[in-house]
């Protein structure tokens, strides 16, 4: 079967790849795997060795190295994952969703656990300029009497 | 004919202001039975710096008329101070028969300096053809119209016209020559002067010749019509020179072809005298751009960054070439890509470009923008109630009870009473006194009902009458003392001041319990107030004081609505007799004790009060965001709510004293805030967002998206695994 192999850069946790220097070159389904999680034998070559993003046309998916190749001999054996992140972007892009986090869209009135408590309290203090003055008041003096 | 009055001054452009005593009237056609009208007069601004002989002050302020002194353009009589003025209403007979008129906006150029001109076109509907060559107005004498302070208005070097012209040649005197100059004094005053011309006519005034020949065609045609009243919030739309508009870039695309995000930077927008908004475009090839910048300014549409200048401080981003980093930064969507451009931004923003126009054209409110919640936020307006009426200021009682009959109270100082007591212990006056105290039987010195001291003048919480007034006591009269007078009525509030509260994060740590208001109240005690109540408010004081029994009330206001109030004492009695003195004693040790009992139980309670409110609150932050604990941050809301509880601001409280001891306490109020310190990582937005609860497809947001609830749309053709693997992603956050 046919694979086309990548240099992808972008982390796997983000929905978009930069998948660069492609080469195409044949290898060979082991058995004892499936769709998600197949292992391809190809030929040993040191550039194929230092990719790590691959598409298989005949399943119609991109898959990630979920660890590093395997060598055996003049084989290299990839052991691969599906990139259901990318592979389903197009309609994960058009699903609906509540987000909990968002760095986009939120609201900064909600209380946000990254935000930490230090120890203590910074206090600001203001005066405002009324002043009453006891040390020179006035009496009242109350008299029955007077028109 | 119709055309409504505007109600308030109307702001256009830099430095020209169209204000209400005369409105377009767009009906008006020269042959009608009406007056033409017009007046322009200049007013000034000052804005010194430095007080001179003439001036004080650094506060903005009318200066009403404009001199040749200080600015040089009345050299015709350059010895006076005469404003630079007119009000010409054209008589009806005079009007050209069969004429549209109307004037039009044109810049003059320049941007801190600019010069705002004005044009006139005509119109014959009948003949429908352009008035030209001709002035459309018949001739007409100047000393027959009614001119207001008007003696030049010519610039420097220029003669004033004669007593015979063309209404044409006033407008086109008075239009030119009462442009608009801002510029600041070099002379003996050290400051700036911003003019303004003010213009009121009946004419109608178009931002551009184009909008204005489009209206004398068809007079349905009012787009760009500046005289014109729809403006239900003037407050926010006219022009303010000072404002700079924020847009906060959170996300978009980076420069070249890659796609690092650029986020989180701040710009600082400030229009050159004029409206900007934004509006939605569909983008295409040669304008890769979902929003545009749109703003008027002098007669002009300007897009991008004509006539727009940034403000390059400390905490915000430096823009250095404006066009292509501004754009390309924050406005510039990529339509190839599910990627979005994300900001806040408290310029207007529209769905469209006619709403744009709208909305610079004054047909539009500014309550009507896409973003105007976001804008109502930012400038820290108050969002009316949506239900029953707008509270619109408290309204104090008032004490109409007249305290001048039968009693008196005397205001008197230590002098004053020093003299009462000189007459009454005066034993020359033993028997007049007797005499005139007979209706008290044997217990004549109840007569004097009691002396209270207050910690300030009388006179600021009660009306006080007949300065010098000599006392009574029962019907004998005082031979020698005097006094301050006497109260007529308790009638008075002390005004204390107040303070605007503004947020410090502009996020939930702004308010409890990560931060705490507390007020010390002069003779009413140390209080916590329910921040979240005052905050973005201006909060004010005042206190009521009887005069009777020295009881005091402190109230206390947001926005001139009273929401708290505390009791005290303010006054202190002196005691006259040995009863008063065993009651007297007696208040003082009782309230003491009181307060030291209850004291210990006020802050005993207070502080509970305070963690429990803490803590409740950080406990329903952590539940609140339970998934991030599941996410690692679990010890750090413990240990949060564990510091929350034990750290608590070191207020103790008390109210208001007894006796003198209040006297001994602040004399003035004080607020406290008590801010929880916390620390906030620099990056966390980009790397985790913050708490959301927002709603919409994937593709509406930006950056960081973790998800409480993801549905996947209909189309997805994976197997069960890659589903859950997928709702696994979204529940713990991807990056989009």
């Amino acid at each position: 079967m046919q694979i086309t192999l990548y240099t992808q850069t972008k982390p796997y946790n983000t929905i978009t790849r930069n998948m660069t220097a492609p080469i195409t070159i044949n290898g060979v389904l082991r058995d004892d795997c499936d769709l998600l999680n197949p292992e391809i034998e190809i030929e040993y070559n040191a550039t194929n060795i230092n990719k790590n993003y691959a598409y298989i046309p005949d399943f119609g998916r991109y898959y990630y190295f979920r660890k590093p190749p395997t060598i055996d001999g003049k084989k290299i054996i990839l052991h691969l994952h599906g990139d259901s992140l990318y592979n389903y972007r197009n309609v994960i892009y058009n699903s609906y969703c509540v987000a909990e986090r968002s760095s986009s869209n939120y609201d900064l009135m909600l209380p946000d656990s990254v935000v930490m408590g230090e120890q203590g309290y910074t206090i600001f203090n203001r005066v405002l300029p009324y002043k009453f003055h006891p040390e020179q008041g006035e009496y009242i003096l109350t008299i029955a009497g007077g028109i | 004919m119709f055309g409504t009055k505007i109600n308030n001054v109307y702001k256009v452009c830099n430095g020209i202001e169209f204000y209400d005593d005369y409105v377009a009237d767009l009906g008006f056609e020269c042959n009608e039975n009406q007056d033409i009208k017009i007046c322009i007069d200049g007013w000034a601004y000052k804005d010194f710096t430095v007080s001179d002989d003439t001036f004080s002050g650094t506060e903005l302020e009318y200066y009403e008329g404009i001199s040749s002194e200080t600015f040089g353009c009345n050299t015709s009589n350059s010895a006076q101070a005469d404003p630079i003025g007119i009000e010409v209403t054209l008589p009806a007979q005079y009007a050209q028969a069969n004429t549209r008129v109307a004037l039009y906006l044109i810049d003059g150029g320049g941007d801190n300096d600019s010069f705002v001109y004005f044009g006139i076109r005509t119109y014959n509907p009948i003949s429908e053809q352009w008035v030209t060559g001709q002035t459309p107005f018949m001739l007409y004498d100047m000393s027959g119209g009614n001119q207001k302070n008007f003696y030049s208005i010519g610039l420097p070097g220029n003669t004033p016209p004669g007593t015979v012209q063309w209404l044409w040649s006033r407008f086109d005197e008075m239009v030119t020559r009462c442009n608009t100059v801002r510029g600041t004094m070099s002379s003996a005053y050290v400051g700036t002067y911003y003019q303004i011309t003010r213009i009121s006519t009946n004419v109608p005034i178009f931002d551009t010749l184009a909008h204005a020949e489009a209206f004398l065609v068809d007079p349905d045609n009012t787009t760009g019509l500046l005289n014109v009243p729809s403006h239900t919030d003037p407050e926010h739309d006219y022009i303010n020179d000072q404002k700079y508009y924020k847009m906060k870039n959170l996300f978009a695309r980076g420069s070249g072809s890659t796609w690092t995000p650029i986020q989180n930077i701040n710009y600082r927008i400030k229009p050159v005298g004029g409206k900007i908004c934004l509006y939605k475009t569909t983008p295409t090839a040669g304008h890769p751009y979902e929003w545009r910048l749109k703003g008027w300014r002098n007669g002009y549409d300007f897009y991008a960054s004509d006539g727009i200048v940034y403000d390059d401080d400390d905490d915000f981003y430096n823009i250095s070439d404006v066009t292509e980093t501004f754009l390309e930064h924050s406005l510039k969507f990529d339509n190839v890509s599910y990627r979005v451009n994300i900001f806040d931004t408290d310029i207007p923003t529209w769905e469209n470009e006619q709403d744009a126009d709208d909305y610079i054209n004054g047909l539009k409110d500014i309550t009507e923008a896409l973003n105007y919640d976001y804008i109502a936020r930012t400038n820290q307006e108050i969002l009316g109630p949506d239900i029953g009426l707008a509270d619109i200021g408290n309204d104090n009682g008032t004490n109409g009870m007249v305290y001048s009959y039968g009693s008196r109270m005397y205001v008197m100082s230590s002098s004053h009473l020093a003299g009462f007591f000189a007459d009454v212990f005066d034993t020359a006056n033993i028997n007049d006194i007797l005499a005139g105290t007979q209706l008290f039987g044997t217990n004549q010195i109840n007569a004097i009902s009691g002396i209270n001291y207050f910690p300030c003048a009388i006179s600021e919480f009660c009306s006080v009458a007949s300065v010098g007034a000599t006392p009574h006591v029962g019907s004998w009269v005082c031979p020698t003392a005097t006094s301050n007078g006497y109260v007529t009525q308790n009638n008075k509030l002390i005004d204390c001041g107040g303070d605007y509260l503004k947020p410090i994060y502009n996020d939930f740590r702004d308010l409890e319990p990560y931060q705490q208001l507390w007020v010390t109240l002069p003779f009413c005690g140390t209080h916590q107030l329910q921040l979240t109540k005052y905050l973005n408010k201006y909060m004010s004081f005042k206190y009521s004081i009887d005069a009777v029994t020295g009881a005091c009330s402190c109230h206390v206001y947001a926005d001139g609505i009273e929401l708290d109030t505390f009791d005290g004492v303010c006054s202190s009695q002196r005691p006259i007799t040995a009863i008063d003195q065993t009651t007297y004693l007696s208040n003082v040790i009782g309230s003491v004790n009181s307060a030291l009992s209850s004291g210990v139980g006020v802050v005993s309670s207070g502080a509970q009060a305070i963690g429990g409110a803490v803590t409740g609150n950080a406990l329903s932050v952590a539940s609140g965001i339970g998934g991030v604990a599941g996410s690692g941050a679990s010890g750090v809301l413990g240990a949060y709510n564990v510091l929350q509880a034990v750290d608590n601001p070191p207020m103790v409280t008390r109210g208001g004293s007894s006796g003198c001891l209040g006297f001994f306490g602040c004399t003035q109020i004080h607020l406290h805030f008590y801010q929880k310190k916390t620390i906030k990582p620099a990056h966390a937005l980009m790397l985790c967002g913050a708490p959301s609860n927002v709603s919409g497809t994937v593709s509406s947001f930006a950056g960081f998206l973790k998800c409480s609830t993801f549905k996947m749309s209909d189309g997805f053709t994976g197997t069960n695994d890659e589903l859950n693997e997928i709702m696994s992603l979204m529940k713990n956050g991807i990056y989009v």
